[in-house]
């Protein structure tokens, strides 16, 4: 058997609104997760009341605020330090904010996408550099090769 | 006036090997507010979903943890399966359910032998650690594999079990269970056990659902919600209740982790019984494209996995929430008021993974 779970996508604003309507029905927060995604992330909020499972998906740009809800569900905390320190979302007044150091982590952001860089492998100088060098290796091969031949003759 | 002082835990320490650090505030000797702090390991796992194969992640996935490894995979199997919407044979399924009370079994007894060392009880923390072996050794037997065994494939299994074997692994657990009785007896009716365990931790029914609890670690503060019981694998075939205390305190969770081994055997009994002859697994073509949620029952608690695919090989996003990411903040709550001295315990009671934590 196969579960059957709810996936509704709704706008940020009401996302405090059904974590509301999740606690007072005495559902847990069960995980937040982040998608990245062409303009920005999907992140997604999960509660389970009893053995039902919904899920909200919220659509967020690049750069946009996201409000907290720790301050209705305290773990929400974790997850919301987690999301913002790997996929760099902008998630605001969370109430243990840990300001980028919940994870030990060199590199910031690491689960973010990476934008492609137009910036190209060489630079016009370095392939007209490389075009001359490949031109003199070539004269030089064919002064090796009329000379071979002139000797042969 | 009593004075304040903060205490290190960890990210070394005698009683957890893995690391995690928690800034303790003291009153004292009382805790008073604890602050946790985790990724000196994170190792990024779930990122490698995009540079790796679909069906090649499962050996990815599986190293989340040398524990519950086989969970893992199988959890991150089922979630690619709903998106392909691919029904598996029913063989699968109950070899499946079997490794997985078996790895239930180990998980549980593991963190038995590493709560009694942890109270100072070593004959009792050998013990448990010996009865493990004897699953590890079947674990190896069947699959090859003492850990990490990866017999998960999207869209069944690659190993198959034949009945001589079962009836031996049957024969096997019905032996274990006597020495079990006989050692899980000391964890719940030894003086110096029960005086390390009882009334301390004590997290109630509310503030289990309120911050999130997940596994034995909210069974034990009296809610019956098992993700089993959702039917995944062979799960709806099987007969079995949930195993809950009332005493919402570590040692409620002593008593609910010992109830499950016992009860485990007893699936691993319904579902030998029951496994049908059929294919081990189906082909399944092309690329995923969609998203889906499984949830899983894990020794720990309840594990989520989302997959989102985008019709190529690689997947855009493979999500792993594991049950000690959701402790924590009930382990915290446990924590607030607690004598300094049973610190290690209460961590332990959580059976924090922080491997699965650091995927």
């Amino acid at each position: 058997m196969r579960e059957k779970y709810v996936l509704v996508e709704i706008t940020p604003d009401l996302l405090p609104l059904k974590a509301i309507k999740a606690k007072n029905n005495r559902a847990r927060l069960v995980q937040i997760c982040s998608v990245n995604t062409a303009e920005g992330y999907d992140l997604l909020y999960s509660f389970a009341e009893m053995y039902n499972f919904v899920n909200y998906k919220i659509a967020v740009k690049e750069g946009d605020e996201v409000p907290s809800i720790s301050d209705i569900y305290p773990s929400a905390a974790l997850y919301e330090n987690e999301v913002r320190e790997l996929f760099g979302v902008n998630i605001e007044y969370i109430n243990l904010d840990y300001h980028e150091s919940l994870y030990n982590i060199d590199q910031p952001t690491p689960f973010k996408a990476k934008k492609e860089t137009a910036k190209p492998k060489f630079t016009p100088e370095e392939i007209e550099a490389m075009k001359k060098a490949a031109a003199a290796k070539k004269a030089a091969a064919a002064a090796k090769k009329a000379a071979a031949e002139g000797g042969n003759a | 006036m009593s004075q304040r002082t903060i205490v290190p835990f960890g990210p070394q320490h005698p009683v957890l090997p893995e690391p995690i650090h928690l800034d303790l505030v003291l009153e004292d000797e009382k805790v008073v507010e604890a602050i946790p702090k985790i990724g000196y390991i994170h190792r990024g796992l779930e990122k490698l979903v995009e540079k790796r194969d679909f069906n090649d992640f499962v050996y990815v996935i599986e190293r989340t943890c040398g524990i519950c490894s086989f969970m893992h995979g199988m959890g991150y199997v089922e979630a690619v399966e709903r998106i392909f919407d691919a029904e598996i044979p029913d063989r699968a399924k109950y070899l499946r359910t079997i490794w997985a009370e078996m790895s239930r079994i180990h998980s549980h007894l593991l963190w038995l032998g590493l709560l009694a060392d942890a109270f100072g009880f070593e004959a009792l923390f050998y013990q448990c650690w010996r009865m493990r072996e004897h699953v590890l050794d079947m674990f190896e037997e069947a699959t090859g594999g003492r850990v990490i065994f990866s017999v998960n494939k999207v869209g069944g299994v690659l190993k198959d079990m034949p009945a001589e074997m079962l009836a031996k692994f049957v024969n096997n657990f019905n032996a274990m269970e006597k020495e079990l009785k006989a050692l899980t007896d000391v964890f719940l009716h030894d003086y110096s056990v029960e005086s390390r365990l009882r009334d301390v931790g004590i997290l109630t029914r509310d503030e289990a659902i309120r911050l999130g609890a997940a596994g034995p670690m909210m069974r034990a503060s009296d809610i019956a919600i098992d993700t089993r019981k959702l039917g995944y694998a062979a799960y709806e075939d099987i007969d079995f209740e949930i195993i809950t205390s009332k005493n919402c305190d570590s040692y409620a969770r002593c008593e609910v982790r010992i109830g499950e081994i016992f009860q485990s055997i007893d699936i691993i009994r319904q579902a030998v019984a029951k496994i049908p002859d059929t294919e081990i697994s189906i082909d399944i073509k092309g690329n995923p494209n969609g998203e889906a949620f499984a949830r899983m029952e894990q020794p720990r608690g309840e594990a989520i996995y989302y997959v989102r695919a985008n019709g190529t090989k690689f997947l855009d996003r493979a999500r792993v929430r594991t049950p000690t990411f959701a402790n924590l903040t009930p382990l915290l709550k446990t924590l607030e008021g607690a004598e300094f001295a049973d610190v290690p315990i209460l961590v332990l009671t959580i059976d924090p993974c922080i491997s699965c934590t650091e995927r």
